[in-house]
């Protein structure tokens, strides 16, 4: 059975290297390009499984590490669908080696890309070599010159003041780390990351996976991660559009919808976002009780409790072995099998049941989809290289936009028809006080997603509106006056000015909304502060390794995007004098 | 002579040329470096006819009548606010004009957007702020609007910019950005960008104005060889010995009306109205 | 035409006597502004008309909720003797049509009645409420040099805005800060008076003190470290001692934010010349401090604070809930005043630093004369911002348990007089925030303005 968390460190590893093997051609790769690919890609893989397993597996948790190369078979076929914890190593889950994987192979291929830049010398600032006018019998002049170097003040007083900095910083080093072991060993707190893999005690529900009390604190640090990342994607998503609505509603010439675009954007900046959260969250409970929940289309249901529709499976439920079917019935009690029995209609039908109660949303032959779409994606990025060759050769444009987002949209849906995989719709049917089956989404996270995306929204429309109000109106007239219509100087001229300003501030936004869903427990939401930096801490006590870990999370996704506008910045630069 | 790139865009055949008239004025044997008045075809380029602006309440162009033969080369002068700018810019639909009639090149502007766009496809303008792209090189600087709206292949179009950088004396800066050259390259490069979409009317809002004056020059020169291929030209600007060498017509505005309008010399000798006098002798000490 | 254009002149003379003519009527006055500005296309009166259905359905119903059918003054109309929620209910319909006794409007009687509590805590359980009011006042006066020009005896004010920290922490707290503190305090003041007043007689041993000052600072505070003072203090014991866990409320909140902008600017303009330096142990340790306190929620922070501060420090070293999430707000709040500063100083030309250079000045003289004031100039938008942020993240302290205005609000809601009012609550607090938030903004912006005359580029 396939698991699609599976396709994400093989796709980000191989669309990572074919950006990077675009670059290497433009500076002069004398290798054949699918050579490159391989080695790149090969070694990329192997480097980046190998790191992660050994740091996560060994140094953290003192156990033996599991097969460094993942194997096809345990990697493909998981015979559980949740993110097992990692510390049986046995039964590692392949969400597990996707945790593993892919940072160690966007690890190996930041590695080769730094050796390979060594070597070609792309330069520091990307800027691609001066083309070739030769042609025309014109001698390019020379580049403006860049940055003079850095003059280093070799004095003795800056060496002495250094001495110093260090010196006592490291003594306050010293004073905190001694004064913490020896408290800790007073208060009779055990330390290290052993923890991880005690039971949690407690579920996490209301998210995106739920996790049972049973399994471990890093199962529920793990379902925490998950909602956090949800959030903050859906959040950043949402608020982009509103943001970019707002923002460009900000500008228009017409006085009323310029008005309140401006009171929206005014009034949300200048409210604290905990009330916010609080006070959406006090809105949304206030709707009706399930029994009376508002329907949208008959199909969607909006109560108190959450936001509940439809789940799409795509792919069959799984097969349950005997003693599976014998562990869950088990685990179940007494009570809960006799109502399973019941809304099975009958013994017979319990297995059927058992495996619907566990089935996966991409189950097995879901791998078709995913195939398919990576497909669909290749074929839509050559597709738009040889668009943009055509237009060079002779001039003649293509339909570029709309050919991709049908291929996007249409060879998947067509390759799962062919392919016969099941689709089924599982709708949310009331029975008795409550919903069940279907997707449902807690009020909490609902009100925190939109309570976050209306404040972030109102960021992102000022931003917007000065991105576009930088660039000058001379550069629209004179697009204009070349003839470009509107839509063409917008994409041509002004959006790519304007994104220079939006973008640096805008990705700031998207860190500050994921910081911001930090406060999600103020509304009873599990994410990474609510289980490994709250009750996790509080049930074991061992407060400075869930601080570090909450830390390190937010962290490492800070440094990512840091890393990401500071390449982005470089390159978009403007060449000036 | 601009080369004719093949387009798939309709174009107006021009009339036959008439040999070239030769003026009076230049029979009195003047200085070689004066244009001889070449081709000024009976064939009317711009036709404005009654034309009104506001800008709200405020009436910046006041009743225009003004008739432009292809191949002239006009010079607008005028105090600062006497609207030469707008009325310019009217002429390929930057403004709007609430009244009256602008016929350019036989299509008359008006809120069409198709008309709008052949307007401008034939009319090139060139801006005192220069206005160049600063994320593009020079040469993609030229070749943008030949691509996207002749639809050319990229090899022609390059091939047409960089014989056009070559006119303005600037090929060896192709690869550069806007931002690495001085404010008289950029002038200079805005005039071939206008150039590469082979424009039958230039208009020239006062693109020397912004410049250092040791690089005006350079700016005026290829301003005049330009002139000289026979390129109907309407230019605001304050430098008069340009208009002397190479306008036929001086039109003097003010308070958005013309005022009055002659052939340079007699304008500059003779100016029969008492604010064009006025003006001539604040800027002609 | 023939060669007749050959020697015609082309002279025409119109003389300029168009009178201007009134706008054609479509396109001036009311008409004209409604058809440019709100029906000019399709998609201009499509949003029209949307936007004026959404005000429709908004603005009445939120005025009716708080100002007609509201409740404003403190009455017991239900008569059971005390004043609560039940006191604004009236006759409404429910949705079977029946009459029954429900809030329609805003029970702002909620505000009414606890405003002391949602102002300054439980403060009046100890201490009499003058005292938090004359601070406030007091900082008024302190900040008012700063923020406008023209204020009469500026060097008055500006001693008393020397003054008034101290001044205000005997205030709240009534008693001082021990009397190590209180002389280098004092010492402070002292030293200062002679740059205040250029003209004061004496002038000459105070200056003389203020050189030796520092180093007497230096000493008074390492012995703090080694001899107790034991309580002994230089303030009058006149006041009554109102303990940290009581203040509360508004008052909490303009502890915390206050605090945090004053410290947070000093120690934000260091690390940003940290960060600029050319020492390479300095500029890394500068870096990882402010890329770390920016990289992680003020929340994560906040826990660090309170539950791995005490293990940082000796047994019986204890901190006041306070003062740790203090500690914390300050850092945070300077590590991304840093950043604004940091542009600021990347703004500047090298001209000038080489110009400071070329005089003479050495690197902290530079700093303060010369890069400084230009660079704090240019980023004050930024810094405002900056500030902005901070006084509403100081609402997150309630997740430690401090009770900020929000967590006072919170709080009042759980008593059963008033269980209910969330929306007269909630609707209060972010009226005191966007007050205070939008008149930041709004000063930052006429600062701007007033200050771009003199720096137009």
């Amino acid at each position: 059975m396939t698991h699609f968390a599976d396709y994400i460190p093989y796709v980000a590893c191989l669309l990572a290297i074919v950006t990077f093997n675009n670059r290497a051609q433009q500076a002069g790769n004398p290798l054949p390009s699918s050579l490159t690919f391989a080695i790149s890609g090969g070694a990329a893989f192997l480097i980046g499984a190998w790191i992660g397993n050994w740091i996560i597996y060994w140094y953290f948790l003192g156990i033996q590490p599991a097969n460094i190369l993942p194997h096809p078979d345990t990697v493909f076929s998981t015979p559980d669908w949740k993110w097992v914890p990692i510390c049986d190593p046995v039964r590692v889950s392949s969400l597990a080696k996707t945790l593993l994987v892919t940072p160690g192979c966007l690890l190996g291929i930041a590695c080769a890309m730094f050796a390979w830049n060594r070597q070609y010398g792309l330069e520091n600032r990307f800027i691609r070599p001066p083309p070739d006018y030769s042609k025309f019998g014109v001698v390019a002049a020379g580049h403006g010159g860049f940055e003079g170097s850095l003059i280093n003040n070799p004095k003795v007083r800056s060496v002495v003041t250094q001495i110093v900095v260090i010196g006592s910083v490291a003594l306050l080093f010293y004073f905190i780390v001694a004064n913490t072991a020896h408290n800790l060993d007073r208060l009779g707190i055990a330390s290290g990351f052993k923890f991880l893999c005690d039971p949690a005690r407690y579920d996490v529900t209301g998210g995106f996976m739920p996790v049972s009390s049973t399994e471990t604190h890093w199962a529920a640090f793990t379902a925490g991660l998950l909602n956090t990342f949800v959030v903050a994607v859906f959040g950043c998503i949402a608020a982009t559009i509103l943001g970019v609505i707002i923002g460009v509603l900000r500008l228009s010439n017409n006085w009323i919808v310029s008005k309140l675009a401006a009171v929206y954007v005014e009034t949300l900046r200048n409210i604290p976002v905990l009330l916010q959260i609080l006070f959406w969250y006090g809105i949304f409970i206030l709707l009706p009780a399930p029994r009376q929940s508002l329907k949208i289309f008959d199909t969607f249901y909006l109560n108190n409790r959450g936001f509940l529709g439809p789940k799409l499976f795509v792919g069959d439920a799984p097969v349950l072995s005997a003693e599976q079917q014998a562990t869950m019935i088990s685990e179940m009690g007494d009570v809960k099998y006799q109502r399973l029995v019941e809304e099975a209609g009958g013994e017979e039908n319990v297995a059927a049941a058992l495996a619907e109660s566990v089935r996966p949303v991409f189950g097995d032959g879901s791998s078709v989809l995913f195939i398919s779409l990576i497909v669909a994606f290749f074929a839509v990025w050559f597709y738009r290289r040889w668009a943009r060759k055509r237009q060079e050769a002779t001039g003649q444009q293509s339909p570029v936009f709309l050919v991709s987002a049908g291929t996007i949209i249409l060879f998947p849906i067509l390759c799962l028809l062919i392919a016969g995989t099941t689709l089924e719709l599982q709708h949310t049917e009331l029975k008795g006080f409550n919903f069940v089956g279907g997707t449902s989404i807690s009020v909490s996270f609902v009100a925190l997603w939109f309570a976050l995306s209306v404040y972030t929204a109102a960021f992102i429309a000022e931003i917007v509106r000065a991105g576009i109000l930088a660039v000058p109106y001379g550069q629209t007239e004179a697009s204009y006056a070349l003839g470009l219509r509107p839509g063409q100087a917008m994409r041509l001229n002004i959006l790519p000015q304007a994104l220079r300003v939006i973008v640096p501030p805008l990705t700031s936004q998207y860190l500050n909304l994921t910081k911001n869903s930090s406060l999600a427990q103020v509304v009873g939401f599990l994410e990474i502060v609510g289980t490994i930096g709250g009750i996790t801490l509080n049930q074991t006590g061992q407060a400075v390794e869930c601080i570090v870990i909450t830390m390190a999370v937010y962290l490492i996704i800070s440094l990512v995007i840091s890393v990401f506008m500071n390449w982005y910045n470089k390159r978009i630069a403007l060449v000036e004098r | 002579m601009a080369r004719e790139p093949k387009t798939s865009t309709t174009r107006k055949t021009t009339a036959a040329k008439k040999p070239a008239a030769k003026k009076a004025a230049a029979a009195n044997g003047d200085d070689v470096a004066k244009q001889p008045a070449l081709t000024i075809s009976d064939e009317v380029a711009i036709e404005v006819a009654g034309m009104n602006k506001w800008y709200g309440e405020f009436h910046v162009l006041r009743d225009i009548n003004l008739t432009v033969q292809r191949g002239e080369r006009i010079v607008i002068c005028g105090p600062s606010g006497s609207g030469k700018s707008t009325l310019i810019r009217c002429m390929n639909r930057l403004e709007e004009h609430q009244a009256g009639k602008i016929v350019i090149d036989g299509i008359e502007l008006t809120n069409d957007i198709k008309k709008i766009d052949e307007v401008r496809r034939e009319v090139g303008m060139v801006f005192q702020h220069f206005n160049l792209f600063p994320h593009l090189t020079i040469m993609e600087n030229c070749t943008l609007a030949p691509i996207w709206v002749r639809k050319m292949p990229k090899s022609e179009a390059e091939e047409i910019a960089m014989s056009f950088l070559e006119r303005v004396k600037i090929p060896e800066q192709a690869h550069k950005y806007p931002g690495q050259l001085s404010g008289g390259q950029q002038q200079r490069v805005a005039i071939a960008r206008s150039l590469c979409m082979n424009p039958r009317i230039m208009l020239f809002d006062e693109p020397t104005s912004a410049l250092d004056p040791e690089m005006i020059k350079e700016v005026l020169e290829v301003m005049v060889d330009l002139a000289g291929t026979g390129m109907t030209m309407l230019c605001v600007t304050h430098e008069m010995g340009f208009a002397r060498q190479v306008a036929n017509r001086v039109i003097f505005m003010d308070e958005g009306q013309i005022i009055e309008e002659n052939e340079p010399e007699e304008f500059f000798l003779n100016p029969q109205s008492d604010r064009t006098k006025l003006f001539l002798s604040q800027i002609l000490h | 035409m023939s060669d007749v254009t050959a020697n015609q002149s082309n002279l025409r003379v119109l003389g300029g006597g168009i009178a201007p003519r009134p706008a054609p009527a479509t396109t001036v006055g009311v008409v004209g502004w409604l058809r440019e500005n709100l029906f000019s296309s399709l998609l201009n009166t499509i949003l029209t008309i949307l936007s004026l259905i959404l005000l429709y359905f908004t603005v009445p119903p939120i005025i009716e909720w708080a100002f007609l059918d509201a409740f404003w003054t403190s009455f017991d109309y239900d008569g059971n003797g005390e004043i609560g929620r039940n006191d604004c209910r009236v006759e409404v319909l429910d949705a079977d049509g029946k009459a029954i006794n429900a809030v329609r409007g805003a029970c702002w009687m909620f505000v009414a009645e606890r405003w002391e509590q949602l102002l300054f805590g439980d403060f009046f359980k100890d201490g009499s409420l003058l005292r938090p009011t004359l601070a406030f006042i007091g900082l008024f006066i302190a900040v008012a040099p700063m923020l406008f020009d023209q204020v009469p005896g500026r060097n008055v004010l500006l001693l008393f805005a020397v003054v008034y920290p101290l001044l205000a922490i005997w205030l709240l707290s009534g008693t001082g800060i021990g009397i190590y503190y209180e002389l280098v305090y004092l010492g402070l003041i002292v030293s200062i008076l002679p740059f205040l007043f250029p003209h004061m007689p004496m002038r000459e041993p105070l200056t003389k003190f203020a050189r030796i000052y520092p180093l007497l600072a230096v000493v008074l505070i390492a012995a703090s470290f080694f001899v107790s003072a034991d309580g002994l203090t230089l303030v009058p014991g006149i006041l009554t001692s109102v303990d940290t866990h009581l203040w509360g409320g508004l008052l909490l909140t303009m502890v915390i934010g206050v605090v945090g902008i004053v410290l947070s600017l000093p120690i934000g303009v260091v690390l940003a010349l940290g960060r600029r330096s050319h020492m390479p142990a300095v500029k890394l340790l500068c870096v990882i401090f402010i890329e770390f306190i920016r990289g992680v929620p003020l929340i994560t922070l906040l826990f660090m604070a309170s539950n791995m501060l005490p293990l940082f420090f000796p047994e019986g070293y204890d901190f006041d809930k306070l003062v740790r999430a203090l500690i914390v707000v300050v850092m945070f709040s300077a590590a991304y005043m840093a950043e604004v500063i940091r542009g600021g100083l990347q703004a500047i030309p090298k001209g000038q630093y080489e110009a400071a250079d070329a005089l003479g000045l050495s690197y902290w003289k530079s700093m303060y004369l010369i890069i400084l004031p230009q660079a704090l100039k240019i980023v004050i938008p930024g810094i405002v911002n900056s500030f902005i942020g901070l006084f509403k993240d100081t609402t997150l302290v309630l997740i430690i348990g401090l009770f900020d205005i929000l967590n006072t609000a919170k709080l009042a809601l759980t008593d059963a007089k008033w269980i209910g009012s969330v929306k007269e609550a909630y609707a209060f607090v972010a009226l005191v925030y966007f007050i205070f938030c939008f008149a930041m903004s709004r000063y930052s912006i006429w600062l701007e303005g007033k200050l771009e005359t003199g720096h137009k580029r």
